[in-house]
C-alpha cells in the first residue's frame, strides 16, 4: 500500500509539545477552501517580509542536507517561525539571521554591539533562546513557555539596549 | 474533446497565459445529519486509488449570499453562520498523487480544487475542471444515497479563481496599479501623498436576478511555495441554484464562472492582457 499522510501545512494532528497550533495566528491558512498556501502581507513590516522569505526558502533544503540525515523543517515549524517574527512590533529591529538546524528546526540569531541573541524553534515546536554578550553565553539557554509577545520583545529590547 | 465533455463558450474572453494558479469548485448544502466520522473512510475507500494522501482540517463555516434590503447598509451581503456545527467538526483533504488535484468534504460542503503546486502546469480549462467535479460530485452522491446519509440539499454554489500576478511584469510597485486594475486611477487629487506602499481592495457585484454575488479580491501575499511576494487577484462567484439537481447546479456553476472570466477581464487592464495572451 502506497498511501501515506503528510502534512504540507496546518493540520489539525495534535503536537506533543505545541499547545497551541502554529496555524492558529494564519485565518488565512486553515478558513478557506483555497489550497495554494499563502500568507496576507498587507500589515507585515518589509523586515518581517525579508525574514519570513528566508524562513520558507528553508523548505527546498535537500533531504540530509547537512549529511548527518537532516530534513527540511516541517511546515508547522516553518509556521512557528514566522509567529515568531510577527511577534515583533519593533519597527526597525536588526535583521536576523535565519538558518536551518539539525533534525528540522530553525534557528535565529541577531548580533547588536556586544550582544547576540538567538531563539530556536525546535522540531516538535517548542521554542528555546539564549542571550550572549561579549562573546559569553548568560545561562544555558531557556525554553520559552510560549512565543508570546511580551518574551518576544523584551528579548530584542535586550540586545537593542546593548 | 472527448464524447460528452463541456465545450467552451466562444463568446467568454479567453487569454493563452492566465495569472490563474488555482481554480476552486464548492458546493454547501444543509449539513447531512447522520454523516459521521467513519463516513469519512469509508468515502475515502471508494476515492483512495485517485486520491491516496488525506489530511484533517478545520471545517469552514458556511456563507450564504442575502438579498434582504435591510441588510443592504452592512459592508456586503454575507451571512456567516456561526451556529454549532451538526456533525463532526472536521474537514478532510483527499489529496492526488501529483499534489494537483484535492477533494475537500465536510459534513455541509464538497470542494474540489485544481491548483499549480509548482508554477509549471499549463491551466487544464475550467471546461475539463468541471466535468472532473461532475464525476466527482456524482459519485459523493451515490456514496452518500449507498450509506443511507440522504440526498444533499445544495443551497450555494461557489466558483473561485486564484490569480497572482508577479511584480515586475507589466508594472513595477503599487504607484503603477493602475496598470493592472483598471478602475483604478492612480493618482490622487492633490499632491501630498506619495504612491502607495500597499494596496488592499475588495469588490463585490450583483448578479442579476438576485442569482449570487461576485467578489473581487485584490492584496498582497507571500507565496509559500517559493517565498516570492505577489499581487493575488481572487474572482469569487457565489448563489444558489435554483434546485439540488445536477443540471441546476452546473448551470449555477458556468452562470458563475462566466461572472468570473469576465469580471476579471473588466477588471484588469488591456495592457496586462496583452501580457496573458488574450486571444478574445
Amino acid at each position: 500500500m502506497t498511501a501515506t499522510t503528510v502534512a504540507t501545512r496546518p493540520t489539525m494532528r495534535d503536537e506533543k509539545t505545541a499547545q497551541i497550533p502554529p496555524w492558529i495566528n494564519f485565518p488565512e491558512l486553515s478558513s478557506s477552501p483555497q489550497w495554494s498556501e499563502v500568507f496576507h502581507v498587507l500589515k507585515w513590516s518589509p523586515w518581517q517580509i525579508n525574514a519570513a522569505k528566508k524562513i520558507l526558502q528553508l523548505q527546498s533544503l535537500p533531504a540530509n542536507w547537512d549529511s548527518y540525515g537532516s530534513h527540511p523543517p516541517s511546515f508547522n515549524v516553518i509556521l512557528s517561525a514566522v509567529s515568531i517574527i510577527l511577534k515583533v512590533a519593533l519597527d526597525d529591529p536588526p535583521d536576523p539571521r535565519v538558518v536551518p538546524v539539525p533534525g528540522g528546526g530553525i534557528q535565529f540569531e541577531w548580533r547588536k554591539g556586544r550582544r547576540e541573541l538567538e531563539i530556536e524553534v525546535r522540531p516538535d515546536g517548542s521554542i528555546e533562546y539564549l542571550k550572549i554578550e561579549d562573546g559569553n553565553p548568560i545561562g544555558d539557554g531557556e525554553e520559552m513557555e510560549s512565543a508570546s509577545t511580551d518574551s518576544v520583545e523584551s528579548l530584542l529590547s535586550w540586545l537593542i539596549a546593548g | 474533446m472527448g464524447r460528452g465533455a463541456t465545450e467552451r463558450d466562444p463568446t467568454l474572453p479567453d487569454f493563452i497565459n492566465p495569472p490563474v494558479i488555482e481554480t476552486v469548485l464548492s458546493l454547501q448544502f444543509a449539513p447531512l445529519e447522520k454523516f459521521g466520522i467513519p463516513h469519512f473512510g469509508l468515502y475515502w475507500q471508494k476515492i483512495r486509488s485517485e486520491y491516496p494522501r488525506y489530511e484533517l482540517h478545520p471545517p469552514l463555516i458556511g456563507v450564504t449570499e442575502k438579498f434582504d434590503p435591510s441588510l443592504l447598509h452592512q459592508k456586503i451581503g454575507l451571512r456567516i453562520d456561526l451556529g454549532f456545527a451538526l456533525g463532526p467538526a472536521v474537514r478532510c483533504w483527499f489529496i492526488d498523487e501529483s499534489e494537483n488535484r484535492l477533494l475537500q468534504v465536510q459534513n455541509d460542503r464538497f470542494i474540489y480544487n485544481w491548483r499549480n503546486v509548482k508554477g509549471d502546469k499549463i491551466y487544464p480549462r475550467y471546461e475539463s475542471i468541471r466535468d472532473k467535479f461532475k464525476e466527482e460530485w456524482l459519485r459523493f452522491c451515490a456514496f452518500l444515497r449507498e450509506e443511507n446519509l440522504g440526498a444533499p440539499e445544495v443551497n450555494q454554489c461557489e466558483v473561485t479563481y486564484v490569480n497572482h500576478i508577479d511584480y515586475n511584469s507589466g508594472w513595477e510597485g503599487y504607484g503603477e496599479l493602475s496598470k493592472v486594475i483598471a478602475c483604478w486611477k492612480g493618482s490622487y487629487s492633490g499632491t501630498f501623498l506619495p504612491p502607495p506602499e500597499k494596496v488592499n481592495l475588495n469588490v463585490s457585484h450583483l448578479l442579476p436576478g438576485k442569482e449570487g454575488r461576485l467578489h473581487i479580491s485584490l492584496e498582497p501575499v507571500l507565496r509559500s511555495r517559493d517565498a516570492v511576494e505577489v499581487l493575488q487577484l481572487n474572482l469569487t462567484a457565489r448563489g444558489a441554484p435554483s434546485s439540488s439537481g445536477v443540471e441546476d447546479i452546473f448551470r449555477w456553476l458556468d452562470l458563475g464562472r462566466s461572472w468570473v472570466v469576465r469580471g476579471f477581464t473588466d477588471f484588469t487592464t488591456e495592457t496586462m492582457h496583452k501580457l496573458w495572451g488574450r486571444k478574445a
